[in-house]
């Protein structure tokens, strides 16, 4: 007799030691967090409360519902999303330099490099800026045309296609990552070419860089966009990321050298991590940069991807360049 | 063979088990979730499954709408679930939104064990309760529930083991628990840590599996009287 309610005294009990031993946890943890505010009280962390940080996605719909609906106040988002411009929402400028250069890039097979393929890349690579990426990733989200017709739309305008320089022979396999922007730049870099005469191939939505940058080192693809700061850390966990694109670029030869892989000229389009608020926050706290976080007394709460505390961009950076406090 | 050492290495780091992202407090976060999310499931289950047990009857209707919370996947209906409530947390709980998508989970097994149990009482034991006149109440509580309860933790039993291992999802949407480490590890590539996660919470399951196969024994010898 009595079972259930004995079951359930059994899993009230069993929570109840968990509370227990969490308890200890608990407050161990809050008396060094205590100890660690009095020994390092200044002016600045005396006036900024503890944010809190809260992982979700990479720049993706969790984190930006979350910042729509007021669950996170700072957000990490792509500088190129088109999300920011249309929900009026605030990019905090990385006035402390953080983010490194985070610029596309062809990535390709050195026996695919000859003079025309370079020069053919390099014209899309000229004309290709941050505002006009901004601007076709909206085409997409937002406006629901395809990747193919924004980039033939794009090319079109630039003058770009028809392809009037060299005649490029032989055959490309064009891939790209399993994203909107990487697959609009690969349709440029494939429209071009075959304009250009070569036959084309597409490859596309492979899936993340880890499958896609071996594929190209193994020959499945011979090129794809690459963005340089993420390509530099994916090859060398430890590598400083220059700020600087051509620098970058050099960095990375040097790296992939051996490997039958080299970048060519880096774009000034530029898509990379940004700190996020919307209008409401901004003008509340009065927000127009990163550092201006130092100044807000009430906690905030951070949405990123799971890696953001192990990240230098992230959570590092905003700690130890940016001086704030987090609970994590 | 590189691989295991990896974990093995991982798990002897003292510095995994403790503070915010270790292991003791993400099991402590994974219990408190998954018994929240248990008792939610009973409160509701219970008591529905006992009276319509009782009186034989609605077991369609109760079953099929169990069985639609079965059926739907845990992962759409927590990110459905995202966009209606958003990422409201609890103390102690977490993530009220993982905490609602695993009491569904959890609605059936107890419901259908429940009603069956007690639907399946023998007509005699029934007609010999209320012959020596135990009210409908009294009939069910004393008689009745008794004889069922061997189903009944079955079904805890069954909720419970599908609770532990499904709120590793909790994670997806920000929340602590044992899944962290999983989703976290995928996130900086650390493999090792990912595997740990896995091992940690299957062993939670089996562990909790283990306590009711003995209440379950108990259960059964009172039932049997």
């Amino acid at each position: 007799m009595f079972t259930p309610s004995k079951v359930a005294a059994a899993i009230l009990i069993a929570g109840l030691i968990a509370t227990g031993c969490g308890g200890d946890d608990d407050s161990s943890s809050d008396t060094t967090a205590a100890a660690a505010g009095g020994a390092t009280t200044t002016a600045a962390a005396a006036q900024q409360a503890t944010f809190k940080f809260v992982p979700l996605d990479s720049g993706g719909p969790l984190t930006k519902a979350a910042l729509r609906q007021g669950d996170v106040q700072v957000a990490l988002l792509f500088t190129s999303d088109a999300d920011i411009a249309d929900g009026g929402w605030v990019l905090l400028e990385d006035d402390k330099e953080l983010q490194p250069a985070e610029n596309l890039i062809p990535a390709i097979r050195t026996d695919k490099v000859t003079p025309a393929v370079e020069a053919a890349l390099d014209a899309i690579s000229a004309k290709l800026t941050t505002e006009e990426l901004t601007k076709m990733n909206s085409q997409n989200s937002i406006d629901g045309d395809s990747p193919t017709d924004v980039a033939k739309e794009w090319l079109g305008d630039n003058g770009l296609l028809p392809y009037k320089g060299d005649k490029v022979t032989g055959s490309l396999n064009v891939g790209s990552t399993n994203f909107a922007e990487q697959e609009i730049v690969a349709e440029l870099y494939a429209q071009v070419l075959e304009s250009a005469g070569a036959t084309v191939s597409k490859k596309f939505q492979l899936g993340a860089r880890e499958i896609v940058a071996p594929a190209l080192t193994s020959g499945e693809i011979d090129l794809y966009p690459e963005y340089v700061g993420s390509y530099i850390t994916f090859l060398d966990k430890n590598a400083d990321v220059p700020t600087d694109s051509t620098e970058a670029a050099a960095a990375l030869n040097k790296l992939l050298s051996g490997k039958g892989v080299e970048v060519l000229k880096p774009a000034e389009a530029e898509d990379k991590n940004g700190f996020v608020v919307t209008e409401e926050t901004a003008k509340k706290y009065d927000l127009t940069t990163v550092s201006d976080l130092a100044g807000v007394s009430e906690a905030l709460t951070l949405g990123g991807p799971p890696e953001c505390p192990q990240r230098p961009y992230c959570l590092i950076g905003l700690k130890d360049t940016y001086k704030l406090k987090f609970n994590v | 063979m590189g691989f295991i050492s990896d974990v093995v290495h991982w798990f002897g780091d003292g510095s995994n088990w403790t503070g915010t992202f270790g292991i003791l407090n993400r099991l402590r976060e994974h219990v408190l979730l998954s018994a929240a999310a248990v008792l939610l499931a009973m409160v509701v289950a219970l008591p529905v499954g006992f009276w319509l047990g009782h009186v034989r009857r609605g077991g369609f209707v109760a079953l099929n709408l169990a069985g639609i919370g079965r059926a739907v996947p845990s992962l759409s209906l927590l990110l459905l679930l995202v966009q209606a409530i958003g990422l409201k947390s609890w103390p102690l709980v977490g993530s009220v939104t993982a905490l609602i998508t695993l009491a569904v989970l959890g609605l059936a097994p107890i419901l259908i064990n429940t009603y069956v149990g007690m639907r399946d009482v023998a007509d005699p034991v029934r007609e010999s309760a209320s012959a020596m006149g135990m009210t409908g109440l009294q009939q069910a509580s004393q008689v009745e529930l008794p004889l069922a309860s061997p189903l009944v933790v079955a079904g805890l039993r069954t909720a419970t083991v599908q609770i532990i291992a499904t709120a590793t999802l909790a994670a997806w949407v920000g929340s602590g628990g044992l899944g962290r480490l999983i989703v976290d590890g995928f996130a900086v590539r650390d493999y090792p840590q990912v595997f740990a996660g896995a091992i940690l919470v299957s062993g939670l399951a089996l562990l909790v599996d283990g306590v009711f196969a003995l209440a379950a024994r108990s259960t059964l010898r009172r039932a049997r009287g």
